[in-house]
């Protein structure tokens, strides 16, 4: 059973890794295949961690061990401030002032029709409206509009 | 102003936490407990000498539903095992899932309530048998107190033991 715990462990920091690499945009934006990978790896994981062991205290010890992992992870983020970015990640700006970044676009692997859709689900029109636009680590964005006195006056527009 | 859907602050909130604590504590309890193989799988071993003849058995002791178990009964006589004849109890074999019985007796019967398994001469001075198999996968649960019986023609020989099977 030590075995056990040692593979759960091992395959929850490998796991905690990896979704790491897989970067923000993943949590929130799935598209149905990266969701069909994604329930691939939960499959192939509980595979590898309950091979043969099929009985209640196996499946009971795997997940008390991936529960107070989590519970540790996260004391640790609380506890020592400086492995907050490492555990939780780090929230990125995208766009400041109605200009997205390209830099972090292309770190976070954001295109500007995610950017968009972002903006519409937050009932905002046009990316020149935002103020702030900032991925938090869920993989959510967090929209500021900026407000009619912000907005530049580019006089009327010519149709 | 009162907000009935928020998560008041108070007596109640520091229970929950306490409540929260407990759990924690068990989940750390109960890993502890089965890194220490109190959970299984565990084997243990019985033995019983007679006159001529001794026996040992290695058994699981704690087995749990869908893992392979295994079982040893080797037998020793100093002038070389003759014909000899084993006495199981038919709940344990089935508790265990034994598919496998290894080397292959010539011949099994059944006086009702125990599997008489018959095996060959060898002359060797010891012989060992190996049951194997997989225990159930909804095994029920139960505290299994067995005796297997060597039927040696001098002095049958018994070992007493128990094996615990866990969900």
């Amino acid at each position: 059973m030590i075995e056990t715990v040692a593979t759960t462990t091992l395959m929850f920091f490998a796991l905690a890794v990896v979704l790491r690499l897989m970067g923000k945009r993943e949590l929130a934006q799935m598209s149905a295949f990266e969701l069909v990978i994604l329930f691939l790896m939960g499959d192939i994981t509980a595979e590898a961690l309950v091979s043969e062991d099929t009985s209640f205290i196996g499946a009971l010890t795997i997940v008390a061990t991936f529960a107070l992992l989590t519970v540790l992870l996260s004391w640790a983020a609380f506890r020592w401030p400086k492995l907050r970015p490492a555990i939780d990640g780090v929230p990125c700006i995208v766009i400041t002032d109605g200009e997205p970044d390209r830099n972090v676009m292309r770190r976070e692997r954001l295109t500007i029709e995610d950017l968009n859709e972002a903006a519409r689900a937050q009932g905002i029109r046009d990316l020149a409206d935002i103020e702030l636009a900032v991925l938090e680590p869920s993989g959510k964005f967090s929209l500021f509009a900026r407000t009619t006195q912000d907005v530049p006056d580019e006089g009327p527009r010519v149709i | 102003m009162s907000y009935p859907t928020t998560e008041v602050e108070g007596p109640r909130h520091e229970r929950r936490a306490t409540v929260r604590r407990v759990g924690i504590a068990l989940l750390v309890l109960f890993l502890v407990v089965v890194m220490t193989g109190a959970l299984g799988p565990r084997t243990a071993q019985v033995s019983a000498a007679g006159p001529v003849t001794e026996l040992d058995v290695t058994h699981p002791a704690v087995v749990r539903s869908g893992l392979a178990s295994e079982m040893t009964a080797t037998w020793r006589q100093e002038e070389g095992v003759g014909a000899t004849r084993l006495s199981v109890d038919p709940a344990l074999l089935a508790a265990l899932g034994i598919e496998r019985i290894e080397p292959a007796p010539r011949g099994e019967t059944s006086d009702g309530t125990r599997l008489l398994l018959d095996f060959e001469p060898t002359g060797a001075q010891s012989y060992t048998v190996t049951f194997s198999g997989r225990v159930p996968t909804r095994a029920t649960p139960q505290k299994l107190q067995w005796e297997l019986t060597l039927l040696d023609p001098a002095a049958p020989l018994t070992v007493e033991a128990t094996t615990w099977v866990l969900p």
